[in-house]
């Protein structure tokens, strides 16, 4: 039981190593990207955050399960998320931001608890290719650090 | 030689620079900014008119605003400020700064700026006092501050009755006190009733799917832990592995369901506030309108 549990913990690390661009399945997108409130251009491929920059093991597993789910499990589901950006893109940044305590927290929320009222119709919007998706990004989940209005200020084409 | 000199002889000609210009309007009015701002730097490229070029870099600020391109709408707008020689046309520059970082979001920066403005007395005397207490107010109405709006627009009507601003004033100062209504959920009540019973925080927001579905998870993975808990006890190897496990799951799912109550009930109110101040914006937008 043991050396199949170290062998399996070994693997997912091996499976979670950082991918190259085309592994990703929609591309190299940043978080960031989104629109004014009533405006929606087009999101612009930017370089993605690099997630591995943490010394916290917790956090460093955590983020390789999820990258193992992207890289693996991913493909075989529709690929349905409701909102911009997808539950393990959100994951993987509230974990790299929060830790490992609060990410995963923030990410059980966002995937089992927040995917069927119509209050997500008023969050800003974004564009990915012809359709739109409300923009839900870890910094609005944050309880202990305040978020000021404006919710979303586009700078170039990234928003802060 | 000669196939090369009639190939270039069936080019267009080359654009003057009074042609740029309609151009130019034509395509910002068309929406195409980047375009009309190509033309606007070959307008200054061919021009050597200083306040020529002031009025091509304002309007290129402007052009960069609409696109939504904020650090190089604020780089023209200081390319701008090297060229303004009057007191006039620095007053203008010094506003339109401030216009620059509040069309950004940054409403911090856009009042020092506006306060830097109101500083010098001939800016003062240019732009009009009651333009710069008008638009102090509306970075603080942008952000949310109810309270420091209305006290920027304090007897606003009877100091400046000769001037143009009053109608903006009174619905800035109505919109400010029509916020106590945007609907409020306490983001402590939502986790308190999420923490008796699951769901009901979200239900208390009117996420009554959510709140279901979180009712549903974690009240399975409790009644999952509890039987789990029974078997194990009623077995000869009372080891609780299991029953510790699925409980521990639980309890994640249970503090996240209280944690994404307290937040979301947050997030609703700042959902509220900002569709409220998007809506009410357009009422007194003509602030910014420079005479």
């Amino acid at each position: 039981m043991r050396t199949m549990c170290r062998v399996v913990f070994v693997l997912v690390l091996l499976a979670s190593l950082p991918a190259r661009a085309d592994w990703w399945p929609e591309g190299w997108y940043d978080d960031d990207t989104a629109a004014r409130p009533g405006h929606y251009p087009d999101m612009e491929k930017m370089q993605v955050p690099f997630y591995w920059d943490t010394a916290e093991p917790a956090t460093l597993l955590s983020i390789a399960f999820v990258r193992f789910y992207q890289t693996a499990l991913s493909r075989t589901r529709s690929g349905n998320c409701p909102f911009w950006p997808s539950c393990s893109r959100y994951g993987l940044r509230a974990l790299h931001d929060y830790g490992a305590i609060f990410g995963w927290l923030m990410t059980i929320d966002r995937i089992f608890f927040r995917e069927n009222s119509d209050i997500y119709l008023a969050y800003p919007r974004v564009m990915r290719g012809k359709e739109s998706y409300p923009y839900d990004p870890p910094r609005f989940d944050y309880l202990f650090k305040s978020v000021e209005l404006p919710l979303v200020r586009e700078d170039s084409g990234r928003v802060w | 030689m000669l196939a090369l000199g009639c190939f270039l002889a069936t080019l267009p000609a080359p654009l003057r620079a009074e042609q740029r210009l309609p151009l130019a309007e034509e395509f910002f009015k068309e929406g195409d900014y980047f375009r009309s701002i190509t033309e606007f730097r070959r307008a200054i490229h061919d021009s050597t008119d200083e306040a020529e070029n002031l009025r091509l870099w304002l309007h290129i600020t402007a052009a960069y605003m609409n696109a939504g391109r904020n650090t190089e709408a604020l780089q023209s707008i200081q390319k701008a400020a090297r060229l303004a020689r009057t007191k006039h046309d620095q007053a203008y520059v010094c506003f339109l700064t401030g216009r620059v970082f509040a069309a950004g979001g940054v409403f911090v920066q856009a009042r020092k700026q506006f306060e830097t403005c109101m500083a010098d007395s001939e800016f003062l005397a240019i732009l009009g006092p009651d333009r710069m207490r008008l638009a102090i107010a509306a970075t603080y109405f942008e952000t949310g501050d109810w309270d420091k709006t209305l006290a920027r627009l304090k007897d606003f009507e009877t100091e400046f009755a000769n001037g143009s601003l009053g109608g903006e004033a009174t619905l800035m100062r109505q919109a400010s006190l029509g916020a106590d209504h945007i609907p409020y959920r306490s983001p402590v009540l939502a986790g308190v009733l999420s923490a008796i019973v699951p769901g009901l925080g979200q239900v208390y927001e009117g996420r009554y799917w959510d709140g279901l579905q979180a009712f549903v998870i974690v009240g399975s993975l409790g009644a999952l832990t509890a039987a789990l808990i029974v078997s194990d006890s009623n077995q000869k190897s009372f080891t609780l592995m299991l029953p510790i496990v699925v409980g521990s799951i639980g309890g994640v799912f249970y503090v996240s369901n209280i944690y994404g109550a307290a937040n979301g009930a947050r997030m609703s109110n700042l959902i509220s506030a900002s569709r409220y101040i998007d809506e009410e914006r357009r009422k007194y937008n003509s602030v910014w309108n420079l005479p």
